[in-house]
């Protein structure tokens, strides 16, 4: 007889919170968010969460922290690119300016990216003080198949993120079991050159660096815990010529044109061999930032550039495909010629 | 009252009808004297009454605002500030924050308008320089560093640079008001030494004993300027009378020292 | 008799002190320069830097690894060098300005070139020019930070036309800085807020051969004026009417000074970006050593500078794979050694 009040109650409980239509949630910094029913809008703290609420859920995306740019606009349907500029959420020293989250009104805040505690508290302040659900995901590169899978979840749009999810894994494990079997010796040292001097770098470890550690290859700064900005690190000439890499990576333009003209940069292999790449950038950059789930298309460019034996994806079709999932547009055949077409973005 | 002196080959500074002060003040009017070389002048006044501005104005420093001053024989608008120089020297008053130069370099600055623009002083300069030290018995502390001295001791290497510019006029401005008793007797007795060497000496001072005591010759003068802007030039002892110096200083005739006796 | 013989005995001491500092730093310097050639990230070894050395004089081929004479002549040389004459220029830049303000405490600074500069550059990064670009927008800025507070320290005709230059220059200074933090907070977080960061913490890893070809003959010939006028520039440390009655235009004086001390810091910030401490400390070190005469201050003062900026560029550039910023290092070496050097002073005054 107690038994069956207990199950009865237990059955009321649950059905009443259904009712009251919230669910719990853990985020990917332990915290517990109550998720609302029904989520109509967003508001993406950062690049890397606007653009994985492009690929799943566009229409409920409120705007953009930082405004699109005429030239990153001809990539995605207009009514995309017109959303309003919003701001930034978190500013520097951890500031939140709640007051445009409270403008916004979005029924939840996504953030993808660091979830440590520092983060995970400044989430659980603005919940506080706006009663809006903060949400973190991690947004490590690795990840990308969960930080989809979650969102996903959390937004009801699990069967909208498919094609989506199904890509990203058949990617990653495509590239992961292939790069496995290349025996060390013929992993690629690459080094990323920053800024237009190009001699800022991202140490190993670094988030800037998360492309070239996920395909395996070596970055030539690899003095990890080593303080610098974040992570980034200056390096001299001197260094980089005792390096003497075979391969590098920037996505400064100014670094790019002047790297062939600049005395200093012509002992380098990479120079001396024309194996200096550009990324692209629109709209989104290929590598290292915004660092989201744009990198996709990175992965795949890169791993062309590095593997050049292994890899040969033909990436007219990849960006097609990529671009379609990811910005809600497939680019025209001219735009990707372009794209492609750009100084230093293909092996020459 | 005012006791035009003639003027001649023996003028070292003269003024005529000289207006002193600031575009929208003028604080002293129709100042009209003649020193020779060799003559004493003391200038007294109250505060703000226009003393230091006058020094200003005959150093070429203020422009006149009326009248002229004429140097030796030449015009004081017409003269380049290096000409002055060699001609008019001035000791002010404080000698604050130096650097740590030693005092020999201190004295050698004043040889500034003898040298080019790119020269630095030579054997010749630091010869005349040290004179000057000797002249004041400081040649031993030709090397200290200048801010260790004492306040008597850096007022009279100022003296010692006026004379390293070889001017023949020296512009003390109260030559002798921050230092005690012996410092002050120290600096009036080198004064009286090179007034006695030929040197011309103007100088302001509160103290009237100092006027009787540099301006005591029959051709020195005391000058004394009111608040007002009244100009008085004439001998000491006619200038500086107890009432006179009662109403110039704004204090009862009765506590007046007895200064002439 | 004896006091005179006290005396002279004083002036031969101090003269004594004075050549030795000259001896002393005279040799330092070479070894320092020495030292840095010798040592850097890529390995040389005195063996093969002498075969590089005398291959480059007198032709032939050097005994030395692939790659080691780019190292030498087009990254290491051009590097040392220019340390050496920035740590001079802003020794020499502060000797001046210290001169010139009557005070001990003021650095090259003081007249806001290096927020000037610092500000050029900025927007230089921020709308993503070339790096000449940046330099120029650097030496630009710098420039015109200087003639704005000159112009409104000689409207403004004050008692004391040295105040009013420093506030003028604090003021705007404070102006300049708030635009540099407003172009921080619009730049992109990513990509340039970092360029922006390191370029303000200074740095003499960019340099290259070219930047020096520019920079060099402007800081040299900015550095002349200074040199012809070292004598008189000792008459500024008197009180305006002092030196004016000595018969020294003084207005005139200051304006060569300030615009000389100027141009030598503005190229300098315009090829290594913000590097503090030098300016201020080393003059005032020499000066503790050898007295406030510029003539004799001016050359010790830039020979200590330059020593002292290889020397810390060698270490931040060799310890480690990363760089270490020579304004971290400024500070963190030259404090202990200033320390010392006013224990010293004080210790021989007493």
């Amino acid at each position: 007889m107690v038994r069956c009040i207990y199950t009865l109650f237990a059955f009321f409980v649950v059905s009443t919170s259904s009712l009251a239509q919230t669910t719990l949630f853990i985020d990917d910094a332990g915290r517990s968010v109550m998720l609302p029913g029904k989520i109509d809008r967003i508001y993406a703290a950062g690049p890397p969460a606007s653009v994985l609420i492009m690929a799943i859920a566009p229409e409920k995306l409120l705007g953009w922290t930082r405004g699109i740019r005429p030239n990153e606009a001809a990539f995605m349907p207009s009514k995309l690119a017109q959303l309003p500029e919003l701001g930034r959420l978190t500013g520097r020293g951890n500031t939140a300016n709640v007051e445009i989250v409270l403008k916004a009104k979005p029924d939840i805040i996504i953030d993808i990216g660091s979830v440590n505690a520092n983060f995970a508290s400044l989430a659980d302040r603005v919940t506080q003080e706006t009663k809006i659900p903060y949400v973190l995901l991690d947004g490590r590169l690795d990840t990308l198949p969960q930080q989809i899978e979650k969102l996903a979840r959390v937004l009801g749009e699990s069967k909208r993120a498919r094609p989506l999810l199904d890509y990203v894994n058949a990617s990653f494990t495509e590239l992961k079991s292939r790069i496995a079997v290349i025996p060390g010796a013929n992993r690629p040292e690459v080094f990323y050159a920053r800024g237009p001097s190009g001699l800022t770098t991202g140490l190993t470890g670094s988030i800037n660096v998360e492309m070239l550690e996920f395909l395996g290859a070596r970055n030539v700064a690899s003095a990890p815990g080593a303080p610098g900005v974040g992570n980034l690190a200056q390096v001299g000439f001197e260094q980089v010529v005792l390096w003497n890499p075979p391969t590098i990576i920037t996505n400064d333009p100014v670094f790019y044109r002047e790297v062939w003209t600049r005395a200093e940069w012509q002992p380098i292999r990479a120079v001396r061999n024309k194996r200096v790449f550009l990324s692209p950038n629109l709209p989104f950059g290929w590598f290292d930032f915004p660092p989201g789930a744009n990198r996709l298309i990175g992965l795949k460019w890169l791993a062309n550039i590095l593997y050049p034996d292994t890899f040969k994806y033909d990436l007219g079709k990849e960006v097609a495909i990529v671009y379609g999932l990811l910005y809600q547009q497939a680019p025209t055949p001219e735009q990707i010629a372009k794209l492609l077409a750009e100084p230093g973005v293909m092996p020459k | 009252m005012t006791q035009a002196r003639p003027l001649g080959p023996l003028t070292a500074l003269s003024a005529q009808a000289l207006a002193i002060g600031y575009p929208r003040r003028i604080l002293a009017a129709d100042i009209t004297f003649a020193v020779h070389h060799g003559d004493a002048l003391a200038v007294l006044g109250p505060n703000g009454s226009g003393k230091t501005t006058l020094f200003r104005t005959l150093l070429g420093l203020l422009p006149s605002r009326a009248g002229c001053v004429t140097l030796g024989s030449q015009s004081l608008s017409n003269m380049l500030p290096p000409d002055i120089a060699r001609q008019i020297a001035y000791v002010p008053q404080s000698t604050a924050g130096f650097f740590n130069f030693s005092v020999l370099e201190v004295v050698e600055m004043a040889r500034a308008p003898h040298l080019a623009w790119f020269a630095s002083p030579g054997p010749h300069d630091r010869d005349v320089a040290m004179r000057a030290l000797t002249t004041l018995n400081l040649a031993a502390f030709a090397g200290r560093d200048f801010a260790e001295l004492s306040g008597g001791e850096r007022q009279l290497v100022m003296i010692a640079r006026a004379l390293a510019s070889e001017a023949k006029i020296l512009l003390l401005d109260e030559p002798a008001s921050n230092l005690d008793f012996g410092n002050r007797l120290m600096v009036f007795d080198a004064l009286l030494r090179l007034k006695h060497d030929g040197m011309t000496i103007i100088f302001t001072t509160h103290d009237p004993s100092h006027a009787f005591h540099l301006c005591n010759g029959a051709n020195d003068r005391t000058m004394t300027i009111s608040r007002a802007g009244e100009v008085t030039i004439g001998s000491t002892a006619t200038v500086l009378t107890k009432p006179a110096l009662a109403a110039l200083y704004g204090v009862d005739e009765r506590a007046v020292p007895d200064y002439a006796g | 008799m004896a006091e005179l013989e006290n005396a002279g005995q004083h002036r031969y001491r101090r003269h004594v002190r004075i050549s030795t500092t000259y001896i002393v730093m005279l040799s330092l310097a070479v070894g320092v320069l020495v030292l840095a050639l010798s040592i850097g990230r890529f390995p040389i070894s005195p063996a093969e830097l002498m075969s590089l050395v005398s291959a480059k004089l007198f032709g032939g081929s050097a005994n030395a690894p692939e790659n080691a004479d780019i190292v030498l002549f087009n990254i290491r040389g051009p590097r040392i060098v220019a340390a050496f004459i920035v740590g001079g220029a802003l020794a020499a830049a502060g000797a001046a300005y210290q001169n010139l303000f009557r005070n001990p405490l003021v650095s090259p600074d003081i007249l806001g070139v290096s927020s000037g500069a610092a500000l050029g550059a900025v927007l230089g990064i921020f709308l993503g020019l070339p790096i000449i670009a940046i330099q120029g927008m650097a030496f630009v800025g710098g420039l015109t930070a200087v003639a704005t507070i000159y112009l409104i320290g000689d409207r403004i005709r004050g008692h004391d036309p040295v105040l009013t230059l420093v506030l003028a220059g604090i003021v705007v200074g404070s102006l300049l800085g708030s635009g540099i933090a407003l172009t921080k907070y619009l730049a992109d977080p990513y990509n340039q807020l970092p360029a922006i960061t390191y370029w303000l913490l200074g740095s003499f890893a960019s340099i290259s051969k070219s930047d020096l070809a520019v920079a060099m003959p402007i800081m040299l010939a900015s550095l002349l004026p200074l040199v012809l006028l070292r004598w008189r520039i000792n008459l500024l440390a008197l009180p305006d009417d002092d030196a004016r009655a000595l018969g020294l235009n003084v207005g005139r004086l200051r304006l060569v000074v300030i615009v000389a001390a100027t141009l030598m810091t503005a190229a300098a910030v315009s090829i290594c970006g913000i590097i503090g401490w030098v300016g201020l400390v080393v003059p005032h070190a020499v000066r503790l050593l050898v007295g406030a005469e510029f003539s004799r201050l001016l050359p010790l003062a830039v020979l200590v500078g330059g020593t002292f900026m290889v020397a810390v560029d060698t270490i931040g550039r060799s310890v480690a794979q990363i760089e270490i910023p020579p304004g971290v290092l400024t500070a963190a070496i030259g404090t202990p050694v200033f320390i010392w050097l006013m224990a010293a002073t004080f210790r021989r005054q007493t």
